[in-house]
């Protein structure tokens, strides 16, 4: 039985130009990344650009890859990196979306269905209002689990300033999802 | 909110990714026994941690690595030279190709480009040289600058 080829080992066939190692590397890591840049982003077509140009670059830029971190990490990097640049080019803003007290209050007669519904739309909307570092740092921690180490290399910034932005998110995050019951 | 509380929810946050220490972990625990605003913030954030652990909704279409390869492909039929067996090579090759260029281009230049000019009288030159009238000096005393002048410009000496 042959034994399972270590990401580095298939990133370094890549570069090499091995278009079988690309395809192991894509099936490995694309539902992961894909995941995270629709979470980001909050739209599947515009998601799966992202993830496109996200794996276009781990070709193109396979032989820059020095192994200085995890591949996983280097791969993320480039994720979060693309969402960053066109979230600066679209410059999109946060669309207006109901309010928790709204879908609470047809709550009692929704369906289960409905109600998880009305929750992922709230959070997308949560997250969507919260600036893009804060709400990558989040994604990153809570959604694809990864410790902050990780964070901190794959947004290049330090330890403090993960736990930072971290706390900030879920500051906002709360505030967010709780101004509805003041009223 | 106190900022004791501001601390507390800051380890909450730190605690929720498993990177507080036990002694903080322990001084957390107390100040939620004591404080329902904190615990409210706490459970909030656990739920909120819940929530965005869920698989996300969508999925890639089938043709989604049908795209990307032909995205490479089309990229790697301009720019590749599949006559180099190393990728690695390819910047190496491409940059020494650049190089070799230009020096056949300094001495294509050397060999067949135009013999360098000899300076020549410039027009403003000839036109003086033209309106120069000598005539003007023949008045002036013989010892005075401009006769000397005139007779240097017409050969002869002092």
């Amino acid at each position: 039985m042959p034994v399972e080829s270590t990401d580095c080992e298939l990133l370094r066939r890549v570069a090499g130009g091995d278009e079988t190692a690309f395809a192991l590397l894509l099936k490995r890591h694309q539902d992961k990344i894909y995941a995270l840049i629709y979470r980001y982003v909050h739209d599947a077509a515009a998601a799966e650009d992202l993830c496109q140009d996200t794996f276009f670059k781990v070709w193109k830029y396979a032989r820059t890859f020095r192994g200085q971190a995890a591949v996983r990490t280097w791969l993320y990097r480039l994720a979060v990196n693309t969402c960053l640049n066109y979230r600066e080019k679209q410059r999109i803003r946060p669309r207006t979306l109901p309010l928790t007290a709204d879908i609470q209050s047809d709550g009692g007669q929704a369906d289960d269905e409905l109600r998880a519904a009305g929750r992922e739309e709230l959070l997308q909307q949560a997250l969507s209002r919260l600036p893009e570092r804060q709400r990558m740092a989040v994604l990153l921690a809570s959604f694809s689990g990864h410790s902050y180490e990780e964070i901190a290399q794959i947004m290049d910034v330090s330890l403090g300033a993960v736990e930072s932005l971290l706390f900030r998110a879920r500051q906002n995050l709360a505030a967010q999802l709780r101004r509805p019951e003041k009223k | 909110m106190k900022t004791n509380c501001r601390k507390m929810r800051k380890w909450a946050s730190l605690d929720l990714d498993g990177r507080l220490p036990p002694p903080r972990s322990r001084a957390l625990g107390q100040h939620l026994s004591r404080c329902p605003a904190c615990r409210a913030w706490q459970e909030q954030q656990e739920e909120l941690a819940a929530l965005l652990a869920t698989p996300v909704p969508g999925q890639l279409s089938p043709l989604f690595a049908l795209h990307l390869s032909q995205r490479i492909t089309a990229r790697r039929s301009r720019w590749s030279f599949p006559w180099l067996p190393l990728p690695t090579l390819r910047p190496l090759a491409l940059r020494t190709g650049t190089l070799l260029l230009f020096l056949a281009a300094v001495a294509a230049g050397f060999r067949f480009g135009a013999p360098p000019r000899p300076p020549t009288v410039g027009n403003g030159t000839l036109a003086f040289n033209r309106t120069l009238n000598l005539e003007l000096f023949a008045d002036l005393p013989a010892d005075s600058f401009g006769a000397v002048y005139a007779d240097l410009l017409q050969g002869g000496r002092p």
